[in-house]
């Protein structure tokens, strides 16, 4: 009795403790994308601002994270067919090494590869899971985002999602 | 015509994972490592093991692992180990045993929740073992933590030397583990397990040497609750490493209390170089019905050392080196020059004067 | 001794609740990191010992059995 009288009492110091520290700083749908200036793999400098009045697809990615990783080429192909659309992959590794050497072992001609080392970026976005994606209209604002990679459903998602915010046909 | 039918659905198996058109992005693997075990320099073990874990989809993935045991013994007695003066061991001198084990498990992923059916078969001359298992796990609070739950059940048949019909034992092995994540460099986990086991306890090839230097077969109670309770932790280490501890408290109906304490340190002493240092060290006491000689007169007798009191050390080192191939971008094949090379060295005694030096080499190849 | 293990798991399950966002998952990720990540050598190891000891568990499900107590 004591014994299980104990296990509550950490279950509730768990539960209260994690709601009590959880931070509310997600970027939801009809705000602001957060400014942001990062480098791309080649040294180039990137701004958000630079890209206003196009459509902006963002995903955050990391090498340690495996859906990640499998997402890429669907996004590669993404930009393949939509050359309208600037799809940014910008990726969160600690060290620039990890990305590096993943980057030679597959082909992803298409897509903007930036660096985010520090994290900062992909905090002030304030992203949910690995990987997350966002995309921005024309004015900058958010429009849809994706939390995780499901092969199946996600390219045909994008595709319709792309295709609203370019011709304003509503999905 | 009996190994073809073995074989046949493995290689079916592997031919399908293999050729599936999974991603060449995937951290699926195969692998092959080899352990020998030398106990007490009369009992020596080979131990080779293929496994292979590759996912089919992004959320499905099917893991195969086949285990080959094969036993010699230079001494009296597939026991031999006990190395106490009353036992009186079953087999011949200089003899062997093979124990094959196959185990499969299918792991699917549906938004927080996992579930991981599993089926082990493990097989040799005197006990055969059927295990069905599952195992449920969800995350919460944006997978900083995890419960997860599993159970298992036993159908084991006993067919020892000295039984004149084999004999059932059924276990019903219930699991339950809570994972926190504590920093984003910190991560913790305790777990509980308990199992109620009937049904015949023994391997049906033991006896026990009496008082008047006569022999009787052993015998056991037939029922055995059995709990313990661990937690461990795993720490980053600035220096490009980590450290790990656990530790175990186990109880048992029989009356077996034991201690564990276990401490590993991983470090990476180069970018392709990682070795791993570990000591464990474990204490139990023995089962009530444990005695130095036996009259014959006791209800339960045994001459298994397992179920006696002493302590134990164990001292391990692990070498893994990443063999790194070429980068060249116009290869045509799909295929990640990645893989590992493993050496590991382990050294366990008994205060019962039982020692073994385990020696493992391995490779692990992804898929 | 089991006083002092719930006081200890008390302090490490209250104090550091804080949320790890998945964004610096990169360290817990690693290998070194994971409990068990060879799955192989658990297992073996587990039989191994299990054959030996009078022990068993703690964390998992133990299924499949042998000819040793």
């Amino acid at each position: 009795m004591r014994a299980k009288g104990i296990l509550l009492y950490f279950l509730l110091t768990l539960i209260i403790g994690h709601i009590s520290s959880m931070r509310v700083l997600a970027c939801s749908i009809g705000d602001d994308a957060p400014e942001f200036s990062l480098k791309d793999i080649s040294g180039r400098d990137w701004s958000l601002e630079d890209l206003k009045g196009k459509t902006v697809f963002i995903n955050f990615w990391g090498t340690w994270c495996q859906p990640c990783k499998k997402e890429l080429p669907a996004l590669n192909e993404l930009q393949r067919k939509n050359k309208e659309v600037v799809i940014i992959a910008i990726n969160i590794d600690k060290t620039r090494e990890s990305a590096d050497t993943f980057l030679k072992k597959i082909s992803l001609d298409q897509l903007t590869i930036l660096l985010d080392p520090g994290t900062k970026v992909v905090s002030s976005f304030g992203a949910r899971a690995m990987p997350t994606s966002y995309i921005l209209d024309r004015e900058g604002k958010v429009r849809f985002i994706h939390y995780g990679f499901n092969e199946k459903k996600d390219p045909l998602l994008w595709e319709a999602e792309l295709k609203e915010l370019l011709n304003g046909e509503k999905i | 015509m009996g190994a073809i039918k073995v074989i046949m659905p493995f290689l079916i198996f592997v031919g399908f994972l293999c050729f599936h058109p999974g991603a060449v992005l995937a951290e699926d693997y195969v692998h092959t490592p080899v352990h020998y075990y030398d106990i007490n320099h009369g009992l020596t073990i080979a131990k080779p093991v293929f496994s292979i874990s590759q996912d089919v989809t992004l959320d499905t993935n099917l893991s195969m692992r086949f285990t080959v045991d094969r036993v010699k013994t230079e001494v009296s007695g597939v026991d031999a180990i006990s190395g106490a003066t009353q036992y009186v061991g079953a087999s011949a001198q200089g003899s062997t045993d093979t124990r094959k084990e196959i185990a499969v498990s299918v792991a699917h992923v549906i938004g927080e929740w996992k579930i991981e059916p599993g089926y082990l078969l493990s097989v040799e001359h005197d006990y055969k073992s059927h295990a069905p298992s599952i195992t449920v796990s969800k995350d919460f609070f944006q997978r900083n933590t995890t419960l997860t739950m599993g159970y298992a059940h036993n159908f084991d048949e006993v067919m020892g030397v000295y039984l004149e019909v084999s004999e059932d034992k059924n276990i019903n092995n219930y699991a339950i583990s809570l994972t926190q994540v504590l920093t984003s460099e910190t991560i913790a986990q305790i777990g509980y397990t308990f199992s109620d086991g009937s049904g015949y306890m023994g391997t049906g090839n033991r006896k026990v040497r009496l008082e008047n230097d006569q022999e009787m077969h052993e015998f056991l109670p037939e029922e055995r609750g059995r709990e313990a309770v661990g937690f461990r932790i795993a720490q980053w280490l600035p220096t490009n490493g980590s450290v790990q501890f656990s530790y175990r408290y186990y109880t048992d109906d029989w009356q077996i209390d034991s201690n564990t304490y276990q401490v590993q340190i991983n470090q990476y002493v180069a970018d392709a170089i990682l070795v791993r240092g570990e000591y464990r060290y474990y204490d139990q006491s023995g089962a009530y019905f444990v005695k130095d000689s036996y009259t014959g007169a006791e209800k339960y007798l045994t001459s298994a050392t397992s179920l006696r009191a002493f302590n134990a050390d164990l001292y391990g080192i692990k070498l893994i080196y990443a063999v790194r191939g070429p980068m060249d971008r116009d290869w045509d094949w799909d295929w990640d020059w990645d893989w590992d090379l493993e050496a590991k060295y382990e050294r366990y005694t008994q205060s019962n004067d039982l020692e073994a030096n385990i020696f493992m080499l391995g490779i692990r190849l992804p898929l | 001794m089991r006083v002092l293990l719930f006081i200890f798991l008390f302090l490490i399950f209250s104090s550091g609740c804080a949320i790890v966002q998945p964004y610096e998952r990169e360290t817990l990720s690693k290998p070194i990191m994971q409990f068990d990540s060879d799955k192989e050598e658990a297992a073996a190891r587990e039989h191994f010992l299990n054959s030996l000891e009078g022990s068993s568990g703690g964390f998992g499900v133990v299924g499949g059995g042998c000819g040793c107590n």
